[in-house]
């Protein structure tokens, strides 16, 4: 199988800081990908470019159909990317003015235009999936870190989006949700969806992904299958960082 | 709700009155008992005096109440047509608006809190002392005319100068003598005239310096004529200030 | 001096309340178009749009740089000796025009600050899934927003009510113009303006009791 979602030569600068460093990178249908690193060496960048949080200096984003060259990129393409991509943010960033239920409702009603009662059936759908049925009324104000980051995923999931970008999903939580996160997360990667996830945890990574990227200084080192990477990793640096967090 | 906003905001907006059949008088409703209200309902002299004009003249007499220093913006502006607010005639005013026929002939009365007239006993004794006057009135061109102007502490106010007067936080107000006498006569403050009136004074109405203002202005002299000659002025004048001060003082 | 003459005040009271109407009718109108307009000059400010944020910093800082009776006089009386269609416009209009500009250029601070103060994460979250800026500022920032800077809107809307008496200088007679004329008339100063101060309170603290509940309201709702 090709790639139907392909990066290429993305550069991103702050200043004189080059943050991302021509990257490179392929997902074919249904691939998980975990990128894995030390921090502060571009990986959260790459999934905010990809979403244009972080805008791009260079290089091209191939989404199925929708071609963004980063450097002329219009308000449309810009728009069109975050609509089939979903974004599951560090610390949750749930619409605090919205109910569980409205949060994954949102993007539903006010960017595709469904009608209210088609999305709340879609939003109940979604909770029960991430187990919150019984909390749709509740503000993210009354809900805990994991209820909140479950809520967020699942504001993510509504978009039913061709790529799902998990920017350490579990690094906020107090260690006692963690669990329930991780759970919800390989229950969406069991259902083959197409995800990048930047994450700490090794043994999650190894577990659900297809293949592990391994960047450091605004670069991908090395990737392969997840045996490779943890079991024989080629490169000196990625043996290194292993022996590191391991 | 948005539709009954907006039907107001247009309701209020076209009571703008543009037929020429009607004269919008501008007045303070605060100068007793020339202009003001009891309970809601204006009235006074110029009430009275203005509603007799547009008896005979056969307009209609629209009355707007406004801060007195308001009234002659609104008057320039093209608000209002007229001002009927014992409006003195003056050289700089003359210059600038065009006068009806005077209606009412007055003098400038010094008032003070009671017990102070033996003290102050007219304009010289002001020396000195601190004078209220009513902000927009001619009164402060009358004091700053004297020749030891400089030796008054001239103060100007938007109203109630007759209250502070009573309460002692000035030493005097300058006033007409006709509405001083009635302040002191009607009002429960403790006030005195001090001394004789010191200066002639003629009131009339002003309109704008413009063909339209003129015309306005002469419809209005003859009725003011007619109101002179058949009684109807002096009764209005002796109904609100016990006396006639319609005719001019005699020198 | 006498004491009160509270059987006069009595009196006063249908006088005055008569014109709690029109008092009130400015102030909502007012704040109403000043809320609309202060949230629309936020969002130039806040998104720094090119050109008219220029022209907006300037226009605040010349509506909170001068006294409104200033800007009402400008408005009322000033203008229309240059544009004399401005005549057609009536006391009542005049004075709702310039309490909203007066007003929403305090009332755009607030709101920008409260703009300012809604975490970036809000901005991000609403990006992400593909929010235009008009659906975000609608949608997530400004219902948060409003939260914070309701307490201080409410405040707004207290000045704004006595913000109206100023309209007597226009020509309208509201509580305060009634109650000067009154007193004209009778010379019972304390009385009138007394009655007329208490009426002013009174409808202030009707409001503070509703501003206090909707605090409590909100509070509940997000609590942070």
């Amino acid at each position: 199988m090709s790639c139907n979602i392909e990066i290429s030569g993305l550069t991103k600068r702050f200043g004189q800081n080059t943050v991302l460093n021509n990257i490179d990178l392929c997902l074919k249908p249904g691939e998980r990908v975990a990128i894995i690193g030390p921090s502060g060496t571009g990986k959260s960048t790459l999934l905010r470019c990809l979403n244009f949080l972080d805008a791009p200096d260079e290089g091209r984003i191939t989404l199925g159909d929708l071609k963004v060259d980063a450097a002329r990129a219009s308000k449309a393409d810009i728009l069109a990317l975050r609509r089939r991509t979903g974004f599951v943010f560090q610390n949750y960033a749930l619409f605090a003015n919205k109910s569980a239920r409205q949060n994954i409702m949102e993007g539903l009603t006010t960017v595709r235009g469904w009608p209210a009662a088609k999305a709340t059936d879609r939003a109940n759908q979604i909770l029960t999936r991430i187990g919150l049925a019984d909390r749709g009324d509740s503000f993210p104000s009354a809900l805990s870190g994991g209820q909140q980051q479950r809520v967020g995923i699942g504001r993510a999931m509504a978009l039913d989006a061709d790529l799902m970008l998990f920017d350490e999903p579990t690094s906020a939580l107090d260690p006692e949700w963690v669990g329930e996160v991780l759970d919800l997360i390989r229950a969406i990667a069991d259902g083959r969806q197409t995800m990048l996830i930047v994450t700490h945890e090794m043994q999650f990574a190894r577990e659900i992904a297809d293949r592990v990227v391994f960047m450091e200084g605004g670069r991908i080192v090395e990737q392969g299958p997840p045996d490779q990477i943890f079991g024989n990793a080629r490169d000196e640096r990625t043996r290194a960082f292993l022996r590191r967090v391991g | 709700m948005r539709k009954t906003i907006l039907t107001a905001i247009l309701a209020l907006s076209t009571a703008v009155p543009a037929a020429a059949e009607t004269i919008r008088v501008g007045m303070s409703g605060g100068y007793f008992p020339f202009t003001f209200t009891k309970a809601d309902e204006l009235q006074g002299f110029e009430v009275d005096f203005l509603n007799a004009i547009g008896e005979e003249t056969g307009d209609d007499i629209e009355f707007v109440t406004m801060s007195f220093s308001g009234l002659i913006g609104a008057l320039e502006s093209g608000r209002i047509d007229t001002v009927a607010n014992q409006i003195t005639i003056t050289p700089e005013r003359e210059a600038k608006f065009a006068f009806s026929q005077p209606y009412v002939y007055d003098g400038v009365q010094v008032v003070v809190k009671a017990g102070n007239e033996t003290e102050i006993t007219g304009p010289e004794s002001l020396k000195g002392r601190s004078v209220a006057v009513n902000l927009g009135s001619n009164f402060e061109e009358v004091l700053r005319h004297l020749p030891y102007a400089d030796e008054i502490d001239i103060r100007t106010y938007e109203s109630n100068i007759a209250q502070d007067t009573a309460l002692g936080r000035v030493d005097a107000f300058v006033m007409d003598r006709v509405s001083s006498a009635q302040v002191i006569k009607e009002s429960p403050l403790p006030l005195a005239l001090a001394g004789a009136p010191f200066d002639g004074i003629e009131n009339a109405l002003p309109f704008r310096n413009d063909e339209e203002g003129k015309a306005m202005r002469d419809r209005v002299n003859e009725a003011i004529s007619t109101l002179k000659e058949n009684g109807k002025l002096t009764e209005i004048s002796e109904k609100w200030l016990d006396i006639d001060v319609t005719k001019p003082l005699a020198d | 001096m006498n004491a009160l003459d509270i059987a006069y005040m009595w009196d006063l009271v249908p006088v005055i309340a008569g014109y709690i109407p029109l008092t009130l009718f400015m102030a909502l109108v007012s704040m109403v178009l000043a809320l609309i307009l202060s949230a629309m000059l936020a969002i130039v400010r806040v998104l720094k749009l090119p050109v008219i944020d220029r022209g907006v910093a300037i226009f605040i800082s010349f509506f909170r740089g001068t006294p409104l009776l200033v800007q009402l006089f400008l408005f009322y009386y000033g203008l229309p000796q240059l544009f004399s269609f401005m005549t057609n416009i009536n006391g009542v209009t005049a004075a709702i025009i310039g309490l909203t500009l007066h007003f929403s250029a305090y009332m755009a601070e607030s709101i920008r600050g409260a703009i300012l103060g809604v975490d970036r994460s809000q901005w991000e979250a609403a990006a992400s899934i593909g929010m235009t800026q008009g659906q975000l500022l609608r949608r997530i920032i400004l219902p948060q927003a409003a939260r914070t800077a309701a307490p201080t809107l409410m405040n707004y809307f207290i000045d704004m009510i006595k913000g109206t008496s100023l309209a007597f200088t226009l020509g309208v007679t509201e509580m305060m113009g009634a109650a000067q004329k009154e007193a004209a008339g009778s010379f019972l100063y304390l009385e009138a303006f007394l009655v007329v101060a208490l009426f002013y309170w009174g409808i202030v603290e009707i409001l503070s009791v509703g501003q206090r509940r909707m605090e409590q309201y909100l509070g509940k709702a997000v609590a942070r």
